[in-house]
């Protein structure tokens, strides 16, 4: 038998609290506060006490959807990309670049968010970029 | 005290005594609860800090070393454990979710630093292996701030620090003997979905009152609280109000019955007077 706690940061806000996932036998059966850990010292907000409950949750979503008719549809990564990238195209097209705008996230990091930063700018042409907590 | 530790765990495992220890590891700086199972990881075995080995998963609401148990049925597992582990372990077998019969239990003592830190009424395990047993301090004086109040200041003295709560069930989630399927402050009479702060006095009575006769006053929710709550506070008067009336400390005997759950025991022990 295996039991181990893996540390990690929370992926719900920017605040950067730290936990453990505890693993037993490679299965991910819940979450420890680290309670030497700098930011969140051993206390933890009701998401971050609840982080391994959606990894393996029967409602995540596990493929890209696709509204077709009103109702979402199942697609591939490919088919739904394409969908978005057609769509900014046509809007861009029509409308111009200032009728695009983006939400970055919390739950991404910094990289993450400077990639969409420039996206934005660079590649739709707006710098209607803004965080999701104004949403 | 460490290197003995490590050296005694390590002959369990060789003398293969026990197929696993449990305890504390430290790595990159961080300490955790581990599952030794070769000689050779006890360099990473470390002892003296305030992470506890016993505490209930989630969400299975299973105690950590019952799902052990119910992984390897049968087999010796040794568990390292300060005074509270040990209390918190005991209560969870009075409820049949540990064989304490398949443990080997080492335990270690606290310093009085650290005892005092914890407010803890009894920083050493009754299987005592290492350390030097030091008393635990007397939190009269700590319980005398609210003892002494009248029922108007003590209302509005919880009521303010209640208000403070941000309903992030740290307190229950890191409580070694909450162990319900069923958590009463889940149900939405008692503190609605999506409220906070959370209905006073309902949500927090009911965990205090729900464990007043488990609860071995081992600080963990306390801990716990973003908000700095003194919920230590409170357990330490009930706990009292429990020794007192009912005769009964929680954690000291795993055959035990809990008094709550057994009337009749509760009258035996009030005309013996124990
Ligand atoms: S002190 Fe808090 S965490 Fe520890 S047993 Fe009592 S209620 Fe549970
Ligand atoms: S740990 Fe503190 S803030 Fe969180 S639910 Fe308990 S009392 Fe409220």
């Amino acid at each position: 038998m295996n039991y181990e706690n893996v540390l990690t940061t929370c992926p719900y806000c920017g605040a950067g609290c730290n936990f453990y996932l505890q693993i037993m036998d490679g299965e991910l059966v819940g979450v420890l506060p680290c309670k030497d850990h700098p930011v969140s010292q051993g206390k933890l907000c009701i998401k971050g006490w609840t982080a391994n409950e959606f990894v393996t949750s029967p409602e995540r979503l596990t493929k890209p959807l696709i509204k077709r008719d009103g109702k979402f549809v199942e697609a591939s990564w490919d088919e739904a990309l394409d969908a978005v990238a057609a769509k900014f195209k046509a809007t861009r097209e029509n409308h111009g670049p200032d009728a695009l705008a983006v939400l970055a996230s919390a739950k991404i990091t910094n990289e993450e968010n400077y990639a969409l930063m420039k996206f934005t700018r660079a590649v739709l042409g707006t710098n209607n970029i803004d965080h999701c907590a104004r949403l | 005290m460490l290197t003995e530790i490590r050296k005694h765990c390590a002959d369990l495992l060789t003398r293969k005594q026990v197929a696993a220890v449990y305890g504390l590891r430290e790595r990159d700086g961080h300490t955790a609860p581990y599952l030794f199972t070769r000689a050779e990881d006890l360099d990473g075995l470390t002892v003296g800090t305030k992470v506890p080995v016993t505490f209930t998963l989630r969400p299975a609401k299973k105690n950590i070393i019952s799902a052990f148990q119910e992984k390897c049925p049968g087999q010796k597992i040794a568990v390292l454990v300060r005074g509270c582990d040990e209390r918190g372990l005991y209560e969870v077998a009075k409820r049949g979710q540990i064989q304490v019969a398949d443990l080997a239990i080492i335990g270690y003592a606290c310093d009085a630093d650290q005892a005092r830190a914890c407010h803890c009424p009894r920083p050493h395990p009754q299987n005592l292996k290492f350390g030097e047993k030091v008393q635990g301090p007397s939190n009269e004086a700590f319980i005398a701030k609210i003892v002494n109040m009248s029922v108007a200041e003590r209302e509005a003295f919880w009521r303010a620090q209640f208000s403070k709560c941000i309903k992030c069930y740290g307190c229950r989630n890191s409580c070694p003997v909450c162990i319900c399927k069923e958590c009463w402050m889940e149900n939405d009479a008692f503190s609605p979905t999506g409220w906070l702060p959370p209905d006073f006095p309902m949500f927090h009575f009911v965990h205090f009152y729900h464990l007043s006769d488990s609860c071995i006053e081992c600080g963990a929710c306390v801990d716990a609280c973003p908000m700095d709550i003194p919920l230590n506070l409170i357990r330490k008067v009930l706990s009292k109000k429990v020794q007192e009336e009912l005769f009964y400390t929680a954690g000291q005997d795993p055959e035990e019955k809990p008094p709550l759950a057994s009337r009749e025991e509760a009258k035996e022990r009030l005309e013996k007077g124990i």
